[in-house]
């Protein structure tokens, strides 16, 4: 059955490379309906293009699912080696870059301070004189293959990511003479010791290393911790022990005489890498690996990472007379990089900081509009290809490189790129794939012997810690509305920033969480909203990064405080003071409460099944039975499928304001408990569920609708008819589960972000509740594909969306009337269970118990 | 007082009216549109300008749903229940009773619609034919409700009618122009004669034990909104009789509260004499003490469930953010009408007048407990919310007091407020 699907993608992928050979970069005078469509597009039929995710250097495999003409969904490439089918929320959130209503629609050049809209032809112009005869340096973010070569062509090309790994690198240079990044297999081993890493964040490629941490998992792995903040790395691990701000590295030891037997790796990296001794937790990291066996096992150094090859901020500093910014926003990092710049050109897609000082800004497409080509591990070449045409008057990044580096031969980037290709598979079939994945020679990585640093062994009493968000990773997912609108897992809040407190620091300060507080360090102060709970140690402050922006469109702009501006070359480690501005209600957390109060929402102890007791008869179900099973210790709290849900079902999103008066649209809540007596007795446990509609067979919400808006269908789901629906919103308060959502405001979704809305689900009007459908569209589609195909459905064919983003594949979605789906073997797992079993809602969403191993 | 001077005193509560009360009325109907804009508002923005949310669907719109029902029951159990018992001394107040009835029923019959997502489709919970065939859904307690709400509201009018058609004869006689055309077709040809007095007294039997029941059934279908739900607070077998009781008890407050400035103000002290306003006030004390053993129940089963839920709900009420609430309400229900049992206070006009106010208070936000706390805390902790009403809620809630009383004195212009055949009857 796979097969068939992927040569129904693979002839989408043909048609789709053809189709696009004619791609114009002139934005359509007039949108009309195809009277005569291109020849491989089908009205209401979808094609999928797989490119190359570009929200951060991870370079994940995607899918792009385009009808008529426009992308709706971006999913990950299931073939792919680094994501292998899941995306996290920042990949599915490509589109909202897409579409974005702040986009930059025309080539910009500043006269008098002020930005005017010029022509390209004037623009290019302008940029070819400013640029002639002066030694140009072009800073891109991590690329790799046909735009790095461009850049090179240009001038001194330079690659910069905030994100940069450097004392890692400088770790690998010292300990085995090899400046990059290894690739870390985290599904054989027994044992994962992180330090301060958000391995399943933000980390290098974090959906990758959540699957592998995942599969470890389910081989019977044990996860520890150590840190000074309970990240969601660390929620995941089964046992957090919590250090003083940067002293990680200082229970290796410790644990070293504890590993026990078997396969174990150890990771290092955020913000126990990023202060002063983070080069010594770093060093001792590699020696427990080389001496555990972990080197050349789970950690390899065959394949190194493209982050390699990342600019110093010294490097940056260099000042050149002229500078092309392509596709990276330094001057967020470092507001002072460009001020004397005498000539910038920046190449973005969106206003930011960088643009703002700007000389000329020449609109370049989104990644989902571009060709290109990116390695993010030696050998895994991954393919960029356009899924539509340009919304905006915009241009790919290539072509506009290709005639700052007036280079000939090849007129468009296209060409370039295919002319560069030199894998040994032909371009369009490995385009088709999403890449083609070369062999690479093993590389044994050996410990030099003289290795040692020492460590400073400082304490100070109050430090800062400066962390990627989830959300918005270096702050470049921060003009997606649907970013900003997913609560962070640890804290809840959202459209926001903060500071973590330990509830005992917060108490000498009188401060509360909501409280405006100012955070100053020698670099600069900000203030911001606290947020105190108790899996931060008592000394440590912590803060996410990426918000604050100056300029960044509607979303971003002045959206919380950029924690950046706090911050030197370390990232954490900085002295801090903090202080109590005024008493406030200032951050919006999505509601709930902190504790499970018994109730046995999210297990980790085995529960003790009831029989199902009935007066009536059982609902018979034909002919399938669809169900999820959510397997909660595989589940890690990276938000994913909220993202995804967004995407698929046209969810609204309803601003900061809205989600504090608890109005949040997500069909998906994620629910986050303290793990029980944590509040008291440390170390801190988080427990989470993502929980949906449970489809419960005997639905409260289903008798007391007055009007049958909410009804039971043949298959076991509970459908909600939106246009019979009159609004009483007594399903919602009768839902146990607190599963419905109302629409309390007309959803907006201001142009072109309307383009982005799924057009086989209805965009619900004001007044109606809506819940999750269990992607009921989908399975219309499966039904249908395999009608057409002549085949019984079979098991897989139907997937919602949040089970297709996750990473780790804990949601399981199936067919319970077939006996041999891997929901049904998954309902019979022992440690299955149904929230609020009591209730005798029978739920079709069954939950796997969550297991802390000791 | 011979019939002559009681007809002269009686109609002449409704001898055209001074400067006063056109002043009271444009206030009154000022109010009420602030409340139409509010709504109107509403509906154009959508239900979010309001302070309900998630999980907290039903708010203020409900709770003064509820609590205009409740009002509604005095106005049935007065002028029906204790005409059955041949209760003397409700001749005097049952009509202002059954107008308040009428009255509160027409503004909580508005309330359903006000909180409705899509107020425009409402009509699609009643049985009309259409082509799709599309029917209500009768297992729900909302369908019940628009049944039980619509028949009490067509029982009460037809008897309100009824009773009045001796006294619009007497008014149709006392009129001269287009008014005594109008009260003439309202009075129905009636002549008083002795077959019409003994069809009437028959049908006006008939109709007062048609109305009985519905007294009980109404409040209670009312209440199995929230027991027929599975949200903890709600889901209870006591709902019904509780309800039932508490809506006398406010219906009696809200009577008493609008009588005792009427009489003054239409000097009708020799009708509606300390002895019925004292009645009433006994009666209050009897349907208090039944809404503090309700109380009392209500905590002792949630307690004696051994339910987690249910324990944690009323906890919560008792001691969370909505305590203040609780508090209030037994001190106002339970404890204010206990000072009835003083005769001082129950012939005090006075402090009538203030108990009577603060029952009123008090199951407002009895209503509001029930409905608001059980919502705030239910089942999943994650989900838990509180709620804080809006402007345009507090504005409809102004409205709709504003409504009602700008109805009843209306009423009070145009019709007799005083049964003048039934003081006749019992001198």
């Amino acid at each position: 059955m796979t097969t068939k699907r992927r040569d129904f993608l693979k002839i989408l992928g043909i048609g789709g490379a053809a189709g696009l050979t004619g791609c114009s970069t002139t934005a359509p005078d007039a949108l009309v309906p195809y009277v005569t469509p291109p020849e491989e597009m089908v009205r209401g039929h979808a094609l999928w293009f797989r490119s190359t995710c570009r929200e951060c250097p991870a370079g994940c495999g995607i899918e792009a699912r385009v009808r008529e003409g426009r992308v709706h969904k971006v999913e990950g490439n299931p073939e792919h080696p680094v994501n292998g089918g899941g995306l996290c929320a920042r990949g599915q959130a490509a589109v909202q870059g897409l579409y974005n209503p702040d986009r930059l629609r025309s080539p910009l050049v500043r006269e008098g301070g002020k930005l005017k809209p010029v022509s390209w032809d004037e623009a290019l112009k302008r940029v070819q004189a400013g640029l002639a005869g002066k030694p140009v340096t072009v800073i891109t973010g991590s690329v790799t293959g046909a735009i790095e070569e461009l850049a090179g062509m240009i001038g001194r090309r330079l690659q910069f990511e905030p994100i940069d790994y450097a004392t890692l690198r400088e770790a690998n240079r010292i300990c085995f003479g090899i400046p990059s990044l290894p690739v870390l297999r985290f599904a054989e081993v027994k044992t994962i010791l992180v330090f301060g890493t958000d391995v399943i964040e933000t980390f290098v490629s974090p959906v990758g290393y959540a699957r592998g941490i995942a599969e470890a998992r389910r081989n019977g792995a044990r996860m520890i911790y150590v840190g000074s903040r309970l990240s969601l790395t660390g929620a995941r691990a089964d046992e957090w022990i919590p250090v003083q701000p940067g002293a990680e590295g200082l229970v290796i030891e410790r644990l070293e005489k504890e590993l026990p037997a078997g396969p174990s790796i150890a990771v290092t990296g955020g913000t126990a890498s990023c202060d002063q001794d983070g080069l010594f937790t770093a060093i001792a990291v590699n020696r427990l690996n080389a001496a555990s066996g972990a080197l050349n096992r789970s950690v390899r150094f065959d394949r190194t990472s493209a982050l390699g090859k990342l600019a110093s901020r010294a490097q940056l500093q260099e000042a050149s007379e002229a500078v092309v910014v392509a596709g990276a926003n330094p001057a967020y990092w470092m507001p002072d990089l460009f001020r004397k710049t005498p000539f910038l050109v920046a190449l973005a897609s969106f206003p930011d900081e960088t643009t703002e000082m700007a000389h000329v800004i020449l609109p370049v497409h989104t990644p989902l509009e571009s060709w290109g080509d990116y390695e993010p591990w030696t050998g895994i070449h991954c393919l960029q290809q356009p899924a539509m045409r340009p919304v905006f008057d915009t241009r790919d990044l290539g072509d506009v490189l290709l005639l700052l580096a007036n280079h000939k031969p090849e007129t468009s980037f296209r060409e370039f790129l295919r002319s560069r290709w030199r894998e040994p598979e032909d371009f369009t079939t490995a385009l088709q794939r999403g890449g083609y994945w070369r062999d690479v020679p093993e590389v044994r990585a050996a410990l030099k012997s003289d290795v040692n640093v020492a460590p400073s062994l400082e304490r100070k009493p109050y430090v800062l810690q400066t962390y990627p968000s989830l959300a918005h990773f270096d702050g470049r997912g921060a003009n997606r509305p649907w970013l900003q609108e997913l609560p962070d897992p640890i804290t809840q809040a959202v459209w926001d920033s903060w500071v973590e407190l330990n509830p005992q620091d917060a108490d000498v300060h009188g401060i509360a969480t909501g409280d405006r507080v100012r955070v100053r360090t020698r670099h600069g102060e900000v203030e911001t909203a606290a947020y105190v709970y108790p899996g931060i140690e008592p000394g440590a402050v912590a803060m996410p990064l990426g918000q604050g922006h100056t300029a960044f469109g509607r979303y971003a702009t002045g959206v919380g405080v950029n924690a950046a501006r706090l911050i030197g070359e370390n990232w954490s480690g900085e002295p801090v003071e903090i202080s109590l501005v005024r008493k406030a209600h200032g951050l919006v957390i999505i509601p709930g409460h902190d504790l499970q109060e018994g109730r046995g929402i999210v297990r980790t102890s085995p529960a003790e099944p009831r029989p199902e007791i009935s007066l009536y008869p059982p609902h018979t179900h034909t002919p399938h039975r669809w169900a999820m099973a959510i397997d909660l210790d595989a589940c890690n709290g990276c938000s994913a499928c909220i993202t995804a849900c967004y995407a698929e079902n046209n969810v609204p999103v309803t601003g900061k304001e809205q989600v504090g008066r608890g109005r949040h649209m997500s069909w998906i809540r994620l629910e986050r408990f303290f793990g029980p007596g944590s509040a008291v007795t440390k170390p801190l446990q988080i427990d989470y569920a993502p929980m949906m509609c449970q489809h419960c067979d005997k639905a409260p919400c289903e008798p007391v609708c007055p009007v049958f808006a909410s009804v039971h269908s043949a298959e076991g789901l509970n459908a909600q008819i939106y246009n019979r629906c009159v609004g009483t919103r007594y399903c919602a308060n009768n839902c146990p589960y607190k599963q419905r959502r109302f629409n309390w405001f007309p959803g907006e979704f201001p142009a072109p972000l309307d383009w982005q809305l799924n057009p086989d689900v209805t965009v619900r009007s004001v007044g109606v509740m809506e819940k999750c459908t269990f992607c009921v569209q989908r399975i219309v589609a499966a039904k249908d594909r395999a009608r057409i195909e002549g085949r019984p459905l079979a098991d897989g064919d139907a997937v919602p969306a949040c089970a297709q983003s996750c990473p780790t594949g804990a949601i399981v979605f199936g067919d319970l009337n077939n006996p041999a789906s891997r929901v049904s073997k998954a309902c019979e797992n022992p440690r299955r269970y149904t929230v609020l079993e009591e209730l005798n809602t029978r739920p079709a969403v069954r939950y796997l118990r969550r297991e802390r191993r000791t | 007082m011979n019939y002559t001077s009681i007809d002269a005193d009686l109609v002449k509560t409704m001898r055209p009216a001074g400067r006063a009360y056109y002043i009271v009325l444009a206030c009154l109907a000022a109010i009420a549109g602030w409340g139409a804009y509010a709504w109107s508002y509403q509906i154009r923005h959508g239900l979010g300008v309001a302070g309900i949310t998630w999980p907290v669907g039903w708010g203020i719109y409900i709770t003064t749903f509820v609590f205009w029902v409740g009002i509604a029951h005095s106005g049935t159990l007065i002028s029906a229940v204790l005409f059955l018992f041949r209760v003397r001394w409700r001749s005097s107040i049952y009509r202002s009773a059954e107008a308040v009835t009428i009255l509160a029923l027409m503004t909580a019959g508005l309330f359903p619609l006000i909180h409705l997502g899509r107020p425009w489709v409402a009509y699609w919970l009643t049985p009309y034919p259409q082509m799709g065939g599309l029917s209500p859904n009768f297992r729900s307690p909302l369908v019940w409700d628009v049944f039980a709400v619509s028949t009490y509201l067509i029982v009460s009018l037809l008897f309100f009618f009824t009773g009045m058609v001796p006294d619009l004869a007497i008014v149709r006689d006392r009129s001269r122009g287009w008014r005594e055309k109008v009260y003439g077709f309202l009075a129905q040809g009636w002549q008083g004669t002795n077959r019409q007095w003994r069809h009437y007294a028959a049908a006006y039997v008939f109709l007062a034990g048609l109305a009985t029941p519905l007294v009980i059934s109404v409040h209670s279908i009312v209440s199995w909104d929230f027991a027929m739900s599975i949200v903890p607070g709600w889901h209870t077998t006591i709902f019904p009789p509780y309800f039932v009781a508490g809506a006398i008890h406010s219906g009696l407050a809200m009577v008493l509260t609008i009588v005792i400035p009427m009489r003054r103000l239409f000097g009708l002290d020799s009708y509606i004499t300390h002895e019925h306003l004292a009645n009433m006030a006994k009666l209050m004390i009897v349907t208090g003490m039944l809404l503090g053993y309700s109380y009392g129940v209500e905590y002792f089963v949630a307690w004696y469930s051994g339910n987690i839920y249910e324990r944690s709900v009323f906890f919560y009420r008792a001691f969370g953010d909505y305590a203040w609430a609780l508090w209030l309400l037994v001190a106002c229900n339970v404890g204010s009408p206990l000072l009835f049992f003083f005769s001082r206070v129950r012939h005090s006009t006075p402090w009538l007048v203030a108990l009577c106010l603060l029952v009123n208070v008090g199951m407002f936000f009895e209503r509001f407990v029930i409905i608001v706390t059980s919502l705030a805390r239910d089942y999943d902790p994650f989900t838990w919310h509180q709620y804080a009403p809006r402007w345009p809620e507090l504005s409809i809630l102004a409205g709709s007091f504003a409504w009602f009383f700008l109805l009843f004195l209306i009423f009070a212009k145009v019709l007799p407020v005083v049964s003048m055949w039934e003081v006749k009857e019992s001198q």
